[in-house]
C-alpha cells in the first residue's frame, strides 16, 4: 500500500454519508435571512437568521433590551409589508418611535400588544406568528413570570413555519437554557453577541458588531 | 335601472346606482329651489297593505275610530266588491258582510312602512320627503336624465312597489304640493311644466285640498267645485271668505311662492332584531341568526356608503335581563364575513345564563366611509391580519393592542405616541440627532461623582451636548412640559450607548433612553 493512493481520513470521512463532524458548520439548511451584518452572517448556521423560526436572546435583568442585531432585519421586513409586532414589552421603556423612524421603519407596520396576562401573551405570539401578514414577532414571553416549555416554544415553531415569519424571545439570564429547542440562543452585550447555541452547529463564536 | 326584479326590492337590502343615497349629514328641511320637478307616490291601500298576511282577494277593512264611532277607513277590493265603502260604520259593514276580517288602523306601523319605503328611494333621489299617513315625494328633476326619462322612473318605481305588494298612484309635478294633491286624483299625471301644472292643478276637485269638511262644504255651497274656479276668484276676497292659508297653497302649488319640503334623514344608528324559533343557546346556531342580522347591516351601509367600527349583540333571555356583547373592530368597515368571525370569537368566550329568545344587533356609530378608513381596508393581503388583531382586542381588550405614533416635537416625552390603532399621529419629520430605540417612561437619577455622571460606572461621552430647551408655553403638563435639558449619547463600560441628559433647570443627570 503506498502513501500516494491511500486516502486522506478527512476524505474517508467526506465519502461517508451520514456521518456529521461536530466542527462543520451545517450549510444545507432551510432558508436563511441576512441579519444585515457580515460578520454575523459568517458565523451563522446558513448564513443568518433562520428565515421562519425562534430565536432566544438572553438578557441581563439590568440591561436595556438589544436590539441593534435585529434592526436590519426589521428594516426588511416592514420595507417588504410585513408587520413587527411588539409583545409584553417591558413595564419601564416605551419603543421610542422617533429613532424607529431615523432606522427607516415606517411605524404604521408596528403594533405593541401588552396582554393582561401570560397564558394571552403566548397565545398573541402564537396568532402573530401564524399570520401572514406579520414577518417578526419581539417578545418578552418572561415579563409575567413562568417558564417557558419545550411544548410551548415548539407550538411557536410550527406558528413560525406556517406564517414564514422569525420570533425573538427576549427571556431573563436566570431562565438561559429553558427552552432547548429553539433555533439559535445568543446572548447580547453591548456591541458584542456571542451565539450560544445554533441549530446545525457546535460552535459559540463571540461576533462585535 | 331599466327593470327592478322583485329580489332587488329588499327594502333595506337595495343597493342604490347611484351614490346619491340618503346622507345622514343632509339638512332637515330646506327650501326648494326653482327648476325642480317632484314625484308623489301615493299609497291608497297602505294601511290593508301592512296587515299581516294581506292579499287582496280576502275581505278585510281597517277600521279607525271617528268621534263616537268605528268607521271603515280602509277596505280591500274582495270587500268594497261586497259592498262596503270607505266611511260605513264598522256594524254596518259586518252586516253585508259576516266573514269579514277588521283590524284596527295602525299609523305606527305605517309610517315604519313610508321611511322604509324612503330608504329604497334614496337610490333614485338624493331629496327624499315622507308626508304621512299615506304619500311618498321625492325630487326627480336631477336624476331623469340618469334614470332614462321621467316615464322611466315612474315605471320602475310603480313597478318595483307592485313587486313588493303596495299599489301606488303618482303624480309629477313642478310643486310637491301639486304633485301631492294630483297623486290620489289624477293618478299617473306627467305636468313637467309650470303651464302644465297650473292646468292640471284647475282640474281638481276641491276635495283635493284636504280642507276641514266644514270648510270643504262651505266652498261647495258658494259653487266652488274645482280648483279651477277658486283660481279665477279674486285672491283678497278668497283670502277673506276662507282663510290666508288656501291662497298660499294655492301659489305654493303653482310654484308662485318657495315651499318648505322636509328632507328624510337617515336614523344616526341601526338596530334589527331577529326572533329564534326556538330559545336557543348553542353558538352555532346563535351565529346563523346572528349572520342574517350582519347581512342586513351590511346592505344598510352599503346602501348609505357608511361603515362601523363598533357592534352591539343584544341577546333577549326568556326570564333574565338582557346580555349585552360588544364587538369593536380594528378600523370601521362592513366587511360581513369579518363581522361574523369577530362576533363568533366572543360569544365563544361569551357564557350564556339562560337560552336565548331573539337578537337585537346594534351599531351606535354609523360614520362615514371615508378615503381613510378605505385605505385600511383594503391594502393587499390584509384581510387576515385585520382579523388576526380583531381577534387580539376582542380577547384582550382594545386597549391592550396598540399603534405606535411619533410627533414632530423636540421634546422626547411628547415625540412618540402609544394608542388605539387609527387615533395616532405619524410625523415625517425625523430628528437629525440621534434618538435612541427605547426611552425610559420616567428618566432615571443618575448617580453624580466628581461632577460627572455614573451608571454602572463611570460613562464616556460619545457625542453631545445637544440642547433642547422648549415649551415655555406649555404649564399644563406635568413632565416633559417646559423643558430646558442637554442630552450626550455615552457608553458605559459594558459598551451599551445611553441617551443622559443633564437638567438646567433641576440641575442633576438623569438617564432618558437605551440606544440598544
Amino acid at each position: 500500500m503506498s502513501d500516494s493512493t491511500a486516502p486522506s481520513l478527512s476524505d474517508v470521512l467526506q465519502a461517508t454519508p451520514g456521518l456529521w463532524r461536530g466542527r462543520d458548520v451545517r450549510t444545507d439548511r432551510e432558508s436563511v435571512r441576512a441579519t444585515g451584518f457580515a460578520c454575523l452572517d459568517a458565523v451563522l448556521p446558513g448564513g443568518g437568521w433562520p428565515a421562519a423560526g425562534v430565536i432566544e436572546v438572553v438578557v441581563e435583568a439590568s440591561q436595556p433590551p438589544p436590539l441593534h442585531p435585529f434592526l436590519p432585519t426589521m428594516v426588511d421586513c416592514v420595507r417588504a409589508g410585513q408587520r413587527v409586532v411588539l409583545v409584553d414589552v417591558p413595564a419601564g421603556v416605551v419603543p421610542f418611535t422617533p429613532a424607529w423612524q431615523q432606522a427607516g421603519i415606517d411605524l404604521k407596520q408596528l403594533l405593541m400588544v401588552q396582554p393582561d396576562d401570560r397564558s394571552n401573551a403566548w397565545w398573541v405570539i402564537e396568532t402573530a406568528l401564524r399570520s401572514a401578514a406579520c414577518g417578526l414577532v419581539l417578545a418578552w414571553p418572561c415579563a409575567q413570570g413562568g417558564r417557558l416549555g419545550l411544548a410551548t416554544v415548539r407550538r411557536w415553531q410550527l406558528a413560525a413555519a406556517a406564517g414564514r415569519s422569525l420570533c425573538i424571545l427576549f427571556v431573563p439570564a436566570r431562565a438561559n437554557g429553558q427552552a432547548p429547542n429553539v433555533h439559535l440562543r445568543l446572548q447580547v452585550q453591548g456591541a458584542c453577541v456571542q451565539v450560544l447555541k445554533a441549530r446545525g452547529s457546535h460552535q459559540r463564536p463571540v461576533v462585535q458588531l | 335601472m331599466s327593470v327592478v326584479s322583485p329580489a332587488q326590492l329588499d327594502w333595506l337590502s337595495h343597493e342604490p346606482e347611484t351614490a346619491s343615497a340618503v346622507r345622514p349629514s343632509s339638512p332637515i328641511s330646506t327650501t326648494a329651489a326653482a327648476g325642480k320637478l317632484w314625484l308623489c307616490l301615493h299609497l291608497p291601500d297602505l294601511p290593508l297593505e301592512v296587515l299581516e298576511g294581506y292579499e287582496p282577494d280576502e275581505a278585510v277593512v281597517v277600521t279607525e275610530v271617528v268621534g263616537q264611532r268605528v268607521e271603515v277607513s280602509a277596505a280591500s277590493p274582495a270587500a268594497c266588491q261586497g259592498g262596503i265603502e270607505i266611511g260605513m260604520s264598522q256594524a254596518a259593514a259586518q252586516a253585508l258582510c259576516p266573514t269579514l276580517r277588521l283590524e284596527p288602523c295602525d299609523p305606527g306601523t305605517e309610517l315604519l312602512r313610508l321611511e322604509a319605503l324612503a330608504r329604497w328611494l334614496g337610490g333614485w333621489s338624493s331629496w327624499v320627503s315622507v308626508v304621512p299617513p299615506s304619500r311618498l315625494l321625492l325630487e326627480v328633476g336631477g336624476s331623469q336624465k340618469l334614470f332614462g326619462g321621467l316615464c322611466e322612473i315612474q315605471r320602475s318605481i310603480t313597478a318595483g312597489l307592485g313587486a313588493h305588494g303596495h299599489r301606488v298612484q303618482t303624480a309629477i309635478a313642478c310643486s310637491s304640493r301639486a304633485a301631492a294633491w294630483l297623486a290620489p286624483w289624477q293618478a299617473g299625471v306627467m305636468a313637467s311644466d309650470a303651464d302644465k301644472t297650473r292646468q292640471a292643478v284647475a282640474a281638481l276637485p276641491v276635495q283635493a285640498l284636504g280642507l276641514p269638511s266644514a270648510r270643504q262644504r262651505r266652498l261647495q255651497r258658494a259653487g266652488l267645485h274645482s280648483l279651477g274656479q277658486l283660481l279665477r276668484l279674486p285672491r283678497d276676497g278668497l283670502a277673506r271668505r276662507y282663510g290666508q292659508a288656501i291662497v298660499r297653497q294655492l301659489d305654493e302649488a303653482l310654484g308662485l311662492l318657495p315651499e318648505v319640503v322636509p328632507r328624510f334623514a337617515l336614523p344616526q344608528r341601526f338596530a334589527a332584531t331577529v326572533d329564534l324559533p326556538l330559545p336557543e343557546s348553542a353558538t352555532p346556531r346563535l351565529l346563523v341568526a346572528a349572520e342574517h342580522l350582519i347581512e342586513r347591516l351590511i346592505a344598510y351601509l352599503r346602501a348609505h356608503d357608511a361603515a362601523v367600527d363598533r357592534l352591539r349583540l343584544i341577546l333577549i333571555h326568556e326570564s333574565q335581563p338582557i346580555s349585552t356583547v360588544v364587538v369593536g373592530l380594528a378600523m370601521a368597515g362592513r366587511d360581513g364575513p369579518r363581522m361574523l368571525r369577530l362576533l363568533g370569537e366572543h360569544l365563544d368566550r361569551f357564557e350564556l345564563p339562560n337560552p336565548v329568545l331573539a337578537l337585537r344587533l346594534e351599531a351606535p356609530r354609523i360614520l362615514p366611509l371615508s378615503a381613510g378608513t378605505q385605505d385600511w381596508l383594503e391594502p393587499t393581503g390584509d384581510d387576515d391580519w385585520l382579523a388576526t388583531v380583531e381577534r387580539w382586542q376582542a380577547r384582550l381588550g382594545s386597549q391592550a393592542v396598540q399603534g405606535l405614533g411619533s410627533r414632530a416635537d423636540h421634546r422626547p416625552e411628547q415625540a412618540w405616541q402609544l394608542g388605539p390603532l387609527g387615533r395616532i399621529e405619524y410625523s415625517d419629520e425625523c430628528p437629525i440627532f440621534p434618538r435612541p430605540l427605547w426611552l425610559l417612561r420616567q428618566p432615571q437619577p443618575l448617580v453624580v461623582r466628581a461632577n460627572q455622571p455614573t451608571y454602572n460606572g463611570s460613562l464616556v461621552i460619545e457625542t453631545g451636548p445637544e440642547r433642547i430647551e422648549q415649551g415655555w408655553w406649555d404649564t399644563v403638563r406635568a413632565g416633559g412640559g417646559d423643558i430646558s435639558r442637554d442630552y450626550y449619547v455615552m457608553r458605559d463600560r459594558f459598551g451599551t450607548r445611553l441617551w443622559v441628559f443633564q437638567d438646567r433647570q433641576q440641575l442633576g443627570w438623569w438617564l432618558h433612553g437605551y440606544f440598544a
